[in-house]
């Protein structure tokens, strides 16, 4: 068991293998795309033959071209270098589509840390959103592109290898004072290859910081507007974009650098075998035998130093993408997991399974403690069908209190209790039918208002429309030009800020949980609806822990948590 | 600003358009850095003849001295053409940035001088990608194609030069060669365009998806929903994975044209040399040069050819970009000043209609969001405007701080009208206080100043004047101290340093630092406690005091501190006159307002009822740029 258990580590430990195992998943494309690569690079072993066979030819006998031996061999030049062409178009297709697929694969992973609703899977949402964001378009290329870095080095290591046979033919000291030189290089590459990590990191972090300035430039591009401010913020764009430059010119002359100089320095290596080989007879074949396959073996080296590079790519971006993630365990790697996907085309994922109903008797926060929140030792209780307010002032905890109890914050101490017994996995637990969450800037999605409200779970219309007709939002619903199926637009632009806020109650109530959790509705809800709105919750048997310091809430509650705050 | 270098070529949309105002502004370096080409051109050339003399001494069995002579050479040269090569790659890669950095303040400042209609229908998300992303594609096409396109036609162009003076017969054929090449390459510049350009939209598709979901995680976790998320995402991924699919047909299409295209040079060099030195008019020395000349350029279009797809998406990317330089919606600058003093504010039967009436779902207000407003706003008073949402209080602001030009009628601050104020003294002395507050990734000086260049002193003093002094205090780096700014929307209120309160707070700081004659203050509805109000209160009172402001308010105590009242329905004044006499008139709506509205609530129930649809958002800013 123990071996077991070492052996799996070391599994997730080699890069290689994890991402096998993403590809897997969809796995003919890249293996078709990866068997076609490696023949196309033995392939040019022919013409490079038929080349030399011709010079040989004219070189013996001048007068070649009025033999039809001659055309034989340019015609069949010409025929391997065609076939080539088309070959790979069709293999390199599949490749593509392969990889992409297996780099989709590894970003809903990323999705899922994000998403997930506790459990093993679950990762904080720490990583702010523009950033998280660059790491989900970036990150998991870099990942998969290991893989490639793989085929490329293969495909190059097989015809290295049929090189070496055939120079060492003509002569084997030319041969080996041609390709050792290469691979000095090679090796002189992964000497120096620490250095790609540091820069590509440095590129990345900058990056991130000027993606994140813009984003919040451009939020707040009225802001900056009415107060004229412009050429001053633009001034502060420009020393960001002066760091991510010069970062990214050193990653880039590391990168494009390294590849054109090892293409130049072929030559070196071509000049010294021709000196070595002129100590005994040449002829012209063997000269451009010398000269095309040198050329095409420095592919080798390089592909070695882009694996050493590829794989340094991969632990900077598994890393940055690792902290959206779960930690990987023994028996769950979270950058490997194999979700359903409905790829176009396919049929949609059947509907997640809901947890089972535990009806609410009453629930306990027992001396709840955040103190970087403001939180330290609240304790209360709401019983079934109650309504609980927490108020304060700004700054008291409100919203950091009603978080916690969903399992949104982390806790110091204290713990919470459903009838009694105390929840362990708090963000696990406090999903509908349990507990549903409204924030008080809610946030909608680019999908139809009924998607909104169901988020991927079967709900039919007449109990969409009825949660909707509870939050308030049944005339707004009549005057939507397709009513529960009208697109609400790129985060719910198309709907005023009470509007929205009253689409995401709708989209807690629908699941009728036991408990409700509302971080203040007062902006979204004038008090007759907010009061009749009590009234509906509590008949329907809901029980509500919300947030407010709305006078009329107040003198409805149950019970009142005032937090005391700062002052 | 090298806007105008481009603006003229707008509808000739490509990249190399684009790149070319680029290169025009910066003359001095391109020079230089042609002439590093010149040199980096010359060594691999010199290196095929050096090889092509070499195969002619093999021929002529020359003593082994001599031929290890000639290699050396040729390894010389070939380690000479590596260090250039070093050169080359340092000096395009910054040359690159250089250029396109430019780009990216003009796309910057261009987003941000743009007036509401612009943000209106674009997410920061996507603006970023404009700026950001779709310039980066730029850069990468200056440094990886425009760089070696250029290197690679001055290959080929020295390689027939060459051989029309060491063997000019070889000549002819290789310029055919070599045209036949470029017209291959040329000839499928575009032709990946259109699936370029969906794999462009499917992955922009994706980010979306990702970025909303993103935003939205704790809600989404909350409500156990993250499978749908991932659904989500998973059905834009397939749809990008066909795309790939589509765009690498098409691209290896255009690869293997090329490639046969070289290949026919080969052939054509192989099949002439051999035919003139069976005619006995050259050696096989300079059958192998004319072959070996292809292969200079071989080698290098090669490489080129893998990058076409970033010029294919170069040409999407620059498209997009000389789209957005295009559009301009600004209400534009005059030229005159403000007089000095407190200013006065006068609207002259003034007509605001939007055009633009899809900015709420499926409703039209094609009615006039203001009409025949005659107002004066006498200098120094306070006026408290009040009446329902969608009844043209916004409207009145935005017209006052010129994001939105009068469709007929006039406004007049001091006596001059709006629309021929100078924009920078407009913004100096007419200060907008939002209701929703944005923070930036910064110190706390940077957000009060916004990045405009105000004495630390008089920060500490405006943060002080508006309460926030003693929260100063405990910050442990002062005005130094970094606010966890809530871009993209994540994180809530108790994640960011400031809690909702505190930031209007500190909105108030940045017009209070500006010392403005004119304050507009779109005050916040919600979410603020009673203290945190009192607090707000005193910091407005403190910054409107000797000043004229106009306050949207929708608080009855906000209304206690004004001199004046103006009452709008439907986006007619229906009221207006000192606070005092209204509320001493039984009649008057705000005597009304004050005896119906909710003594236990602190809103203006009656005055300004939540959002009913169809109706324009109460932010002075839209909804759009809110997190």
């Amino acid at each position: 068991m123990n071996h077991d258990r070492s052996a799996r580590r070391r599994r997730n430990a080699v890069p290689e293998f994890r991402m096998a195992r993403v590809v897997n998943f969809r796995g003919r494309p890249y293996w078709i795309g990866t068997v076609a690569w490696v023949v196309y690079f033995i392939m040019p072993l022919l013409p490079g033959w038929l080349i030399a066979r011709l010079f040989d030819q004219l070189e013996a006998d001048p007068e070649a071209a009025h033999h039809g031996r001659f055309w034989l061999l340019l015609g069949a030049l010409l025929a391997s270098e065609a076939v080539m062409v088309v070959f790979i178009r069709w293999g390199h297709t599949h490749y593509m589509q392969g990889l992409n697929a297996a780099v989709s694969s590894v970003r809903a992973n990323a999705l899922g840390g994000q998403l997930a609703s506790g459990g093993r899977e679950a990762a904080g949402r720490r990583v702010p959103t523009g950033d998280a964001l660059t790491r989900l378009r970036d990150d998991p290329l870099d990942m998969v592109n290991l893989l490639d870095n793989w085929t490329d080095l293969c495909g190059s290591l097989i015809f290295g290898i049929g090189v070496a046979y055939v120079l060492a033919r003509i002569d084997p000291w030319a041969a080996l004072v041609g390709i050792v030189p290469m691979f000095l290089i090679g090796a002189a590459n992964t000497r120096v290859g620490h250095l790609a990590r540091r820069y590509r990191q440095r590129a990345r972090v900058a990056t991130s910081a000027t993606g994140g300035f813009l984003n919040a430039l451009f939020t707040a591009s009225l802001t900056v507007k009415l107060a004229g401010a412009q050429h001053d913020a633009v001034a502060r764009l420009d020393q960001l974009n002066a760091e991510r430059s010069s970062a990214m010119v050193a990653d880039q002359l590391w990168e494009d650098g390294m590849w054109s100089v090892n293409g130049t320095l072929t030559d070196v290596s071509v000049g010294l075998s021709l000196m070595t080989a002129a100590r005994g007879r040449l002829d012209a074949g063997q000269v451009t035998l010398f000269a095309s396959y040198l050329f095409n073996l420095v592919w080798l080296p390089q592909r070695l130093g882009g694996l050493i590079v590829g794989r340094r790519r991969y632990d900077v971006s598994a890393g940055r993408l690792g902290e959206l993630m779960a930690t990987p365990t023994d028996r769950f790697d979270p950058v490997t997991e194999h979700r359903p996907m409905p790829l176009l085309g396919g049929p949609p994922c059947a509907a997640p399974a809901s947890p089972a109903r535990v009806p609410l008797h009453q629930l306990e926060v027992v001396s709840l403690s955040a103190s970087s929140r403001g939180l330290h030792g609240v304790s209360f209780a709401v019983g079934r069908g109650e309504l609980v307010v927490v108020s304060g002032p700004i700054g008291s905890g409100k919203t950091s209190l009603l978080r916690a109890v969903v399992g949104l914050t982390d806790l110091d101490g204290g713990e919470i209790r459903w009838n009694g017994r105390t929840v362990l996995d708090r963000a696990a637990f406090f999903v509908p039918p349990q507990a549903a969450y409204v924030a008080q800037v809610p946030h909608l999605f680019a999908e139809s208002l009924a998607d909104n409200l169901a988020l991927g779970r079967a709900f039919d219309d007449d109990a969409l429309v009825a949660a909707l007709t509870l939050a308030a939002f049944d005339e707004d619903l009549a005057s939507l030009p397709a009513g529960l199926y009208t697109p609400i637009g790129t985060r719910g632009v198309r709907l005023s800020g009470g509007q929205a806020q009253r689409v995401a109650a709708a989209r807690a109530f629908v699941h009728r949980p036991e408990l409700l959790v509302l971080d203040d509705l007062a902006s979204a809800l004038d008090v007759e609806t907010e009061l009749a709105l009590w009234d509906r919750l509590g008949a329907a048997g809901c029980t509500i822990l919300t947030a407010t310091n709305r006078a009329a809430t107040i003198s409805r509650a149950d019970r009142v948590i005032a937090l005391g705050g700062l002052r | 600003m090298i806007v105008g270098h481009y603006r003229q070529r707008v509808n000739a949309a490509a990249p190399w358009k684009l790149v070319l105002g680029l290169l025009r502004h910066q003359r001095g370096a391109v020079a230089g850095y042609g002439a590093l080409l010149g040199a980096a051109t010359a060594l691999p050339l010199a290196g095929a003849l050096i090889l092509a003399r070499f195969v002619n001494l093999v021929v002529a069995a020359a003593p082994a001295r001599e031929l290890i002579a000639y290699a050396a050479a040729y390894a010389a040269v070939g380690a000479g053409s590596a260090a250039l090569t070093v050169v080359v790659t340092w000096r395009t890669t910054s040359l690159a940035w250089r250029l396109t950095d430019e780009l990216r303040r003009d796309l910057a400042l261009h987003v941000l001088e743009a007036d509401l209609a612009f943000h209106r229908d674009r997410t920061p998300g996507e603006l970023v990608t404009r700026v950001d992303a779709d310039v980066t594609a730029m850069t990468q096409f200056l440094s990886r194609v425009v760089a070696r396109v250029l290197a690679i036609a001055l290959l080929g162009i020295g390689a027939v030069l060459v051989l029309a003076v060491v063997e000019w017969r070889l000549a002819p054929p290789l310029a055919l060669g070599l045209t036949l090449v470029a017209t291959a390459t040329w000839s499928q510049r575009n032709s990946a365009m259109t699936t370029t350009v969906e794999e462009r939209t499917a992955e922009a598709g994706v980010m979306s998806v990702a970025e909303q979901y993103l935003a939205g995680g704790d809600e989404v976790a909350a409500l156990g929903a993250g499978a749908h998320g991932i659904a989500r995402l998973a059905h834009y991924s397939g749809a990008l994975v066909d795309a790939v699919g589509r765009r690498v047909r098409i691209q290896m299409r255009v690869q293997g044209s090329i490639r046969l295209a070289v290949i026919m040079a080969e052939v054509l060099m192989l099949a002439t040399g051999a035919l003139l030195l069976a005619g006995g008019s050259i050696g096989v020395g300079a059958v192998f040069l004319g072959f070996r000349f292809v292969l200079v350029v071989r080698q290098p279009l090669e490489g080129l050819t893998w990058r076409l797809q970033e010029a294919q998406g170069a040409t999407g990317a620059a498209r997009r970009v000389l789209d957005l330089l295009d559009e301009w919606h600004a209400v534009p600058s005059g030229t005159r000043r403000l007089p000095a003093g407190p200013l006065d504010i006068e609207f002259e039967d003034t007509l605001l209609v939007y055009d633009d009436t899809e900015d709420t779902a499926g409703t039209d207000h094609a009615a006039a969001a203001l009409s025949g407003l005659t107002l004066h706003l006498r200098a120094g008073r306070t006026v408290g405007v009040v009446g329902r949402t969608g009844s043209g209080k916004t409207s009145l602001a935005r017209l006052v701080l010129r994001l939105v030009a009068p469709s007929a009628g006039r406004v007049r601050i001091g006596g001059i009208d709006v629309a021929e104020l100078d924009e920078a003294d407009l913004r100096r002395r007419v200060v907008a206080v939002p209701q929703d507050v944005q923070l930036f990734p910064g110190t706390i000086a940077d957000n009060v100043s916004l990045f405009q260049p105000f004495g630390d002193e008089e920060i500490r003093a405006a943060l002080e004047a508006v309460g926030l002094g003693r929260w100063l205090a405990e910050r442990p780096n002062g005005l130094g101290t970094v606010l966890a700014a809530d871009h993209g929307g994540r994180g809530t209120a108790d994640d960011a340093a400031l809690s909702a309160g505190q930031a209007q707070l500190l909105a108030l700081a940045r017009a209070m630092v500006r010392r403005p004659d004119v304050v507009v203050l779109d005050e916040a509805t919600s979410r603020v406690d009673p203290a945190t109000q009192a607090a707000i209160a005193d910091a407005t009172d403190r910054l409107v005091c000797d000043r004229t402001a106009i306050i949207i308010a929708h608080r009855l105590e906000t209304l206690e501190a004004c001199d004046d009242i103006a009452v709008l329905a439907d986006g007619r004044l229906v009221e207006f006159g000192p606070r005092n006499e209204l509320a001493a008139t039984p009649d008057s709506r705000y005597a009304r307002l004050l005896a119906t509205s909710d003594a236990t609530t602190n809103d203006l129930a009656g005055v300004d009822a939540p959002d009913t649809p169809g109706t324009d958002t109460s932010a002075l800013t839209d909804r759009v740029v809110q997190p």
